[in-house]
């Protein structure tokens, strides 16, 4: 234990450390840039991108019916229900469309007294003193839905790192005198409700007055999903799998070369099954070179490192497998012959029996000193301890669950490669080696007093072999970068010791 | 100002025999006196609110008498008196008016006259446009008779030419109906425009009706010192004048106030409160003109054009106008009797639009058509008959009189009238005024 404490010391501070971790479980920070290229910025726009559904409630100013008497209409509310479906990606960069006829509206005015007493003098003198006994209630005028259309561009920039999705222009129109008079009860002369009708009417020809008012709505509304788009970049609600959870600071945003949009902020990662404290943020080894136009992501190297390291462990490194996976250890359990010179104790054991193995590492895997050795390929020198652990059934009881048997020791170092293809992580060791030792289980000795001859030059390629085609070979999970961002790494290279992963990505 | 009217009359009549009267006492004196009486009732059939007369009782008395010294000097005294007692409107009950009361000389081609009279100008017999000289009574605007006032004219003769000279101190102002006259609109009154209504304003009338008449307005001295000049020539079958007034119009303008309730938006309808005050307007004008009277073979043809210009501004004057009339008269042989034919179109063109009001009712011959006849078949029958038609308002008045006369003094009148037209024109707001006049009249 001493040993895997002195490996990890440098990068890792157990107990004592400086800040007590925000989340249960390990916590590593690190700098880290994003690049997300045009398709997949769009990609996240798109899908933070919904229908929209408002309804604006536009107060209207007095109208004042001066045809042929002056009564001013009051207490006139407008409101303009409208579904947009969900903005279409335009030909031109960071433009969405939005189109839409379904915009429905109602008017209502409270009440209406025109009652009144009017003097009004004519072209030749005479004189009316002029009573009007007018009033309406329950005034209500509708649009039908389907008798409108509206068009608009919407536009995403980054201003202030933030996204900002401005609509750029917003046209909107219904059919003239579409408008129809769902209620109106007024009392008076004869015609008064229809000309109160005619002229709300009037008022009502046309989308212009109302236009402002609904594209603030839907500004409002794009602001929304344009904070909704920064917080799924930047979130401080950790995502991922029991493995591994991931969240963003908010950091910089900036425009990347080709419409695609640069993230430069803190990465966190969490590791939620051992509590461990981890130092402070491990900087970039030096600065980034120019970021590269397709999406991608970069860590120092350290972080990876520290990351590899807190995996071990969370057990990131822990399998299991049963002896009938081992390439020829079958065909020995059938050779009594030749188990006699291999392993003279499995003759007590059933041909037939199976072992159950379980395997982890004894301490953090060491890839130091990296090196790029060819496009895509990292070298280091590694050190990786392996431990395999053979539970056995019971030699007199085979139903009784498998106990401790023997336990192999596997200790490899020296150089090797790293290289990502298609979403597996490829760890090119050295040669297996041949120190490889082993142990029986204490309680198996004293209970069976066994021969505990083992030919390790017979029995360690096979556990090397097997070792080599599972451990080092490691699938990479998808890993949830953002709240809508899962990446697969697809290749990584070393750039001044800072390790740049290239990756396609799926929104969630 | 009826005062003020008499003492100027009596002013010009003394004058007129300070300068008179040497020839009055070396000259042939004669006098001349005469009596007409008259009597109608007049029954309208068409019952309007029970405030408004369905039949009036009419009496009439014009006592005319002239006195001449020699062929030189002439006194005329005219005055009249009509009573209809039964009359609900105070004013039409009963009055008195001297249409004339002058002295006149004539002494070469001179003819002075002075004192109360009246004048007709134009050639025309049913549209007379040139007419304006004299205020007019309109209890009747059918029989609207003129009003005496103080004036003095010259006139002199010189060769085929004559020229009259007249001079009015103080202008009578005519006078309108009663507040019970059926002359009053009785079911709607079409006003001139309401810029508030964007046009001419149709005001229903209840039956309740109450008209009053507020003090009148008279504008630019209306009836202070009017003149006037006509000229006139006589050619071969050719008669002609021109002629030019300055004076007060013969029909007032009128406004109405009233309160009022809106019945209906559109149309616009109003439905007027039982009071309406009518405010009369007395304006100054300028009327120019001339007149033709043609003598073609069987045929005298007629023509008379007068142009209007106000002096006055107010809006209920109906602004610059024109009026022009062309009638063909002629004698027809029904076997051996004679039936006179007169036929007469008139066009007029005013700067404003009309309104209902009785004053207006010239308006009907803005565009109209006249067709007249005349028959006497013995010396004791009389018939008159015409039809009228409003081209404009698409109107129509008929009117048919008979006469036998029982001895040469003593006549028996029976004439029938007929009005027709939609609600708010001229003629269709009394169109309920059709009527049957009976009477008889006695001249002594």
């Amino acid at each position: 234990m001493k040993q895997l404490y002195g490996s990890l010391g440098a990068i890792i501070l157990i107990g004592a450390a400086s800040s007590a971790p925000a989340f249960a479980g390990t916590e590593i920070r690190s700098q880290f840039k994003m690049n997300l290229d045009s398709t997949n910025f769009y990609s996240m726009l798109n899908n933070v991108m919904t229908d929209y559904h408002g309804d604006s409630v536009i107060p209207i100013p007095d109208i004042s019916v001066t045809t042929p008497f002056t009564t001013t209409i009051s207490g006139i509310q407008v409101t303009l229900h409208y579904t947009i479906p969900k903005p279409t990606q335009a030909a031109t960069p960071r433009d969405w469309n939005i189109s839409t006829n379904q915009l429905s509206a109602d008017m209502t005015v409270g009440s209406l007294d025109a009652s009144q007493v009017i003097t009004i003098v004519g072209s030749d003198g005479s004189v009316l003193n002029l009573t009007v006994n007018a009033t309406c209630t329950n005034i209500h005028l509708v649009l039908p839905q389907g008798s409108s259309l509206a068009t608009g561009t919407v536009h995403a920039s980054l201003v202030q790192n933030q996204v900002q999705l401005a609509l750029t222009s917003f046209n909107a129109s219904w059919i003239p005198g579409s408008w129809q008079v769902a209620s109106m009860n007024c009392n008076g002369p004869q015609g008064f409700g229809q000309t109160v009708a005619t002229e709300l009417q009037k008022r009502l020809s046309t989308i212009n007055p109302f236009l402002g008012q609904i594209q603030t709505g839907l500004q409002q509304q794009l602001n929304q999903i344009a904070a909704t788009a920064v917080s799924t970049l930047f979130s401080s609600t950790p995502t991922g799998n029991g493995d591994l959870m991931t969240f963003v600071e908010p950091g910089n945003l900036s425009d990347a070369a080709d419409g695609g949009v640069l993230l430069d902020s803190i990465i966190h990662f969490i590791l939620p099954r051992v509590d461990m404290t981890v130092g402070g943020v491990i900087p970039f080894a030096s600065a980034p070179a120019s970021d590269p136009a397709i999406s991608s992501f970069l860590i120092p190297y350290q972080t990876a490192m520290t990351l590899m390291a807190a995996g071990y462990w969370n057990g990131w490194y822990n399998t299991s497998f049963a002896s009938d996976q081992l390439s020829g250890f079958t065909s020995l359990q059938h050779n009594r012959f030749g188990e006699w010179f291999v392993w003279p104790d499995l003759t007590n054991f059933d041909s037939s029996a199976i072992f159950q193995m379980q395997t982890w590492a004894t301490s953090p895997p060491q890839f130091t000193k990296p090196v790029k050795t060819g496009d895509g390929q990292i070298g280091a020198n590694v050190v990786l301890t392996t431990l395999v652990r053979m539970m056995g059934p019971h030699r007199d009881h085979p139903n009784l669950p498998q106990t401790p048997y023997v336990t192999f020791f596997n200790n490899v170092s020296g150089p090797g490669t790293i290289q990502v293809n298609n979403g597996q992580i490829v760890f090119q060791l050295p040669k297996p080696s041949l120190s490889m030792t082993y142990a029986f289980d204490a309680s198996y000795l004293n209970e069976f007093n066994p021969n505990t001859k083992i030919d390790m030059k017979t029995i360690a390629p096979m556990l090397s072999s097997y070792l080599a085609t599972t451990t080092l070979k490691y699938q990479l999970p998808p890993i949830d970068i953002t709240p809508s961002i899962k990446i697969t790494p697809t290749q990584l290279n070393l750039e001044d010791q800072n390790l740049r992963i290239y990756f396609t990505n799926a929104t969630k | 100002m009826a005062t003020g009217r008499l003492r100027i009359a009596i002013v010009l009549l003394g004058v007129f025999l300070w300068i008179t009267h040497p020839c009055l006492a070396s000259s042939d004196f004669k006098v001349s006196p005469h009596a007409d009486f008259k009597y109608d009732s007049v029954y309208y059939p068409s019952k309007l609110n029970s405030d408004v007369n369905q039949t009036d009782q009419i009496l009439n008395l014009s006592v005319p008498i002239t006195m001449r010294w020699g062929h030189l000097v002439k006194f005329k005294i005219a005055p009249v008196g009509q009573a209809d007692l039964w009359n609900n409107s105070t004013r039409e009950r009963s009055w008195v008016d001297l249409p004339e009361g002058y002295g006149q000389i004539q002494k070469g081609p001179f003819t002075l006259q002075a004192g109360y009279n009246n004048f007709t100008w134009g050639a025309t017999d049913i549209f007379n446009p040139l007419d304006v000289v004299s205020a007019r009574r309109f209890f009747d605007p059918l029989r609207a008779s003129k009003l005496g006032a103080p004036a003095i004219s010259l006139k002199t003769d010189v060769a085929v030419l004559s020229l009259d000279l007249i001079y009015i101190p103080k202008q009578r102002k005519s006078i309108l109906p009663g507040e019970n006259s059926r002359w009053l609109p009785r079911e709607v009154i079409h006003t001139q425009n309401f810029a508030t209504l964007n046009g001419p304003a149709t005001i229903l009338v209840p039956d309740n009706l109450v008209y009053s008449y507020s003090a009148d307005k008279e504008l630019d001295h209306a009836t202070d010192n009017n003149f006037g000049i006509h000229l006139s020539g006589q050619l071969p079958h050719f008669d002609w004048a021109l002629m030019g007034f300055n004076g007060e119009a013969p029909a007032p303008a009128t406004s109405i106030t009233t309160g009022a309730t809106l019945v209906s938006y559109t149309p616009i309808v109003i439905q007027a409160n039982s009071n309406i005050t009518i405010n009369p307007i007395y304006y100054r004008q300028w009327v120019y003109g001339g007149n033709f009277v043609w003598a073609l073979g069987q045929y005298i043809v007629r023509g008379e054009s007068a142009f209007t210009r106000p002096i006055s501004r107010d809006g209920a004057i109906t602004g610059i106008g024109q009026e022009h009339a062309l009638e063909i008269e002629h004698n027809v042989q029904i076997g051996k009797d004679q039936v006179t034919v007169i036929v007469e179109g008139t066009f007029s063109k005013h700067e404003k639009d009309s309104d209902n009001s009785s004053t207006s009712l010239s308006r009907v011959f803005d565009r109209a058509a006249i067709l007249a006849l005349r028959y006497s078949p013995t010396e004791k029958w009389n018939f008159l008959g015409s039809a009228f038609y409003d081209f404009l308002f698409k109107g129509n008045f008929f009117h048919v009189e008979g006469s036998y006369a029982l001895r040469d003094a003593l006549k028996l009148n029976l004439s029938l009238d007929n009005l027709n037209g939609p609600d708010e024109t001229p003629i269709g707001t009394y169109r309920k005024n059709g009527r049957v006049i009976a009477g008889f009249s006695y001249q002594l």
